[in-house]
């Protein structure tokens, strides 16, 4: 057996325990220093939520929906809710729909905030760790204080949202943004345009524009090979109309301008949710909507943090949809890997990986 | 016991060696500068973090902290890997914590405050530097684990990278102060630090030590998202202790050796005694280095060996011609 032979038969397999792989394993073979070929391996978190939203009510399916990407749980509910919508034919209130805005908009920042931290924790910097968790926590709060549950919000329901705002609501949201703006800009210093943290992501893992539409790339990952591609402007739902934003693209594809999309999407992101504060018509939040699904289909596309995640209901007549598909960015984005990570070194692994920013729950469904 | 002896044992007592070994830099000094600066590094760092650090233990903000730790190490059990070299696992951990402390007897801590004054001195500095990689590579072959392997490899990486620039950036106040005696190289400092005279030579040098002491941005040995621990993955209890104690006299031995060569070692207004300035000087410069490991992510480890070898190098190089041309064509900065 030649030298040759002997390398190829060896995959190591980095995960599923290792403090920096997630809940999925990335199984590659080196020659000591690069990196020769890989195999993103992902299926040790599949719980089937396809199969048990065939036996839920459109109500108590939607804890369920949001433990997808339990990260960015509002925006994942929408994509549901979207579809049964669709399917019930109902008009949800102004309000209802800016506060949808506003949540989703909050879990894009959390998601990030948590991506960032880990993302400063493979680069070995824990400063950006603690400071990211901790911002993270300002808007944890001010999600439960709107919909009363932490994290999981089940805030989004078929017919608007679970709870009007609170008392103070406002308040307390323009005093979080604001400082988080001032925040922002201390993490790009700190971070974003720290010189070691270019070294370590500047032209590692590069996407081609042409790829990146090639091989189906999602959300920030496609955004930041210059691809203006965003369901929010493209085909608006909720309030995405009415508010001012712009889409943050990169330019060369690396790891860096993936970077670089999501911390300008925070910024945009608390753009968008001072418009809707400022937009906050009074009046009601829900509709009432009616139990049994009437039979169709719907499809959905919402523009979720990790990219866009499409939901296909098929409903035959009763108070469960007959089935439900989901296709969720993070099993879009880890298919892209291998194409990435050729001609890197072992060591920027870690890098690549989060520079995709996977959520394994997220792709494994 | 005769009375002899007994005058024997009072004369060792009062002698200065006995002062030297057993306050400062000796026993007292190393373990009150481990116990203080691991408090302070987890402290600041906590503070840079924006969480609390250590709160509980010993009253005021945890001051006990390190204390409580080493005594929890004390009293852990240590499980060796099957098929490790038992000789070796138990043993360097022992060399680890030991060695870099006879750098320390090469420091001035006063004109006339040296354990071992030699006209030597920096060398034997820097021949306990070297001697570091080693132990590292004896441990981690010891461990007979692969990560311990790696790890130690790299640590032989980095020390080849960050000890060529160090020797030559040093080359500077050598050259400056003719001598290798660190009293005479501390006292040419009177009239001007030789980080004013040697710039250049001073940033190589700082860079190029937190590359020595294997700290962040160059903490590659122990990588903790690649390698778990690097080549100390495979220790536990009071050996790990050990470990982490050789470090951080590494970090004292490397900081005081900056501070002679470049920041004046113990020179300093006349109100405190000389003892008292090295160590303030040293305190900031510690200070410095753990703000640093706030700030920054970590090196690819051939992003360190390519600022090693392609800057540090020409770099330091360069300093020691700019340092020749100077003392060729102005040799009044030699002073006298």
């Amino acid at each position: 057996m030649s030298e040759k032979q002997k390398l190829e038969e060896k995959w190591i397999s980095w995960g599923p325990v290792h403090p920096a792989s997630g809940q999925m394993r990335v199984l590659f073979q080196t020659d000591g220093e690069n990196l020769l070929d890989l195999i993103p391996d992902i299926g040790f978190t599949h719980r089937g939520i396809e199969k048990v939203c065939e036996f839920r009510t459109i109500i108590s399916a939607i804890p369920s929906v949001e433990k997808i990407c339990i990260l960015d749980a509002s925006n994942v509910d929408l994509g549901f809710v979207k579809a049964m919508e669709e399917l019930l034919n109902i008009r949800v209130p102004e309000k209802a729909k800016l506060l949808r805005t506003f949540m989703c908009e909050l879990n894009r920042i959390t998601s990030h905030l948590y991506w960032t931290s880990l993302m400063g924790a493979v680069a070995g910097f824990y400063t950006v760790l603690m400071w990211a968790i901790n911002e993270r926590e300002l808007f944890l709060d001010l999600g439960a204080m709107l919909s009363k549950t932490r994290v999981s919000y089940i805030y989004i329901v078929p017919g608007g949202v679970r709870y009007d705002v609170p008392e103070g609501f406002k308040e307390k949201a323009f005093e979080i943004l604001d400082y988080f703006e001032g925040r922002l800009k201390t993490l790009y210093d700190m971070f974003f345009n720290n010189k070691l943290f270019e070294m370590r992501t500047k032209g590692v893992g590069v996407l081609k524009k042409k790829d990146a539409i090639r091989l189906g790339a999602a959300g920030p990952t496609l955004r930041g090979s210059g691809v203006k591609m965003d369901v929010r402007k493209d085909e608006p739902y909720a309030a995405y109309e009415e508010v001012d934003f712009e889409i943050p693209v990169g330019e060369r594809g690396d790891a860096y301008d993936r970077c670089m999309v999501r911390y300008k999407e925070m910024r945009e992101s608390v753009k968008i949710m001072k418009q809707v504060l400022e937009m906050l018509p009074s009046g009601r939040v829900k509709v009432k909507t009616p139990w049994i699904l009437p039979p169709g289909e719907a499809f959905s596309r919402v523009e979720s943090a990790r990219g866009e995640i499409n939901f296909y209901v098929v409903s035959k007549r009763g108070a469960n949809p007959y089935r439900v598909k989901i296709a969720t960015p993070s099993f879009k984005n880890l298919s892209l890997l291998r194409h990435i990570s050729k001609g890197s070194l072992v060591a920027d692994l870690p890098i690549l990986v989060f520079s995709l920013d996977p959520f394994p729950l997220d792709s494994d469904r | 016991m005769s009375p002899d002896l007994w005058s024997l044992i009072w004369d060792i007592l009062q002698s200065k060696l006995f002062l030297e070994l057993v306050f400062i830099p000796g026993i007292a000094f190393i373990a009150l500068f481990t116990v203080i600066v691991v408090w302070a590094e987890r402290k600041i760092l906590a503070r840079v973090m924006m969480r609390y650090g250590p709160l509980h233990v010993g009253k005021v903000a945890g001051i006990l902290q390190t204390i409580a730790d080493t005594l929890k190490l004390l009293f852990k059990e240590f499980i060796p890997p099957r098929r490790a070299h038992k000789a070796a696992y138990y043993l360097t951990p022992v060399f680890v914590a030991s060695v870099p402390t006879l750098a320390l007897t090469a420091i001035p801590f006063s004109k006339d405050w040296v354990v071992f004054p030699s006209d030597l001195g920096l060398l034997i500095a820097f021949a306990v530097f070297a001697l570091s990689p080693l132990l590292a590579m004896i441990t981690g072959w010891a461990c007979n684990n692969r990560y311990t392997v790696i790890g130690s490899l790299r640590v032989i990486f980095q020390d080849v990278a960050a000890e060529i620039p160090l020797l030559l950036s040093a080359l500077g106040v050598v050259m400056l102060s003719g001598s290798f005696n660190l009293v005479n190289i501390v006292e040419s400092q009177r009239r001007l630090w030789f980080a004013f005279l040697q710039p250049l030579g001073a940033l190589v040098f700082f860079i190029a030590l937190i590359g020595e002491i294997e700290r962040v941005p160059f903490d590659i040995p122990t990588a903790e998202q690649e390698l778990v621990f690097g080549w100390k993955t495979e220790y536990g209890g009071i050996l790990f202790g050990l470990l982490m104690f050789g470090e951080y006299i590494t970090f004292a031995a490397g900081t005081l050796l900056f501070v002679t060569l470049y920041l004046g070692g113990y020179l300093g207004p006349s109100f405190l005694p000389p003892m008292a300035w090295i160590l303030i000087k040293m305190g900031i410069l510690v200070f410095l280095l753990i703000l640093i490991r706030g700030a920054y992510p970590r090196l690819r480890i051939d992003q360190l060996l390519s600022i090693g070898w392609k800057w540090l190098i020409p770099l330091a190089i360069l300093n020691v011609l700019v340092t020749m041309d100077l003392i060729y064509f102005y040799p009044w900065i030699l002073g006298g």
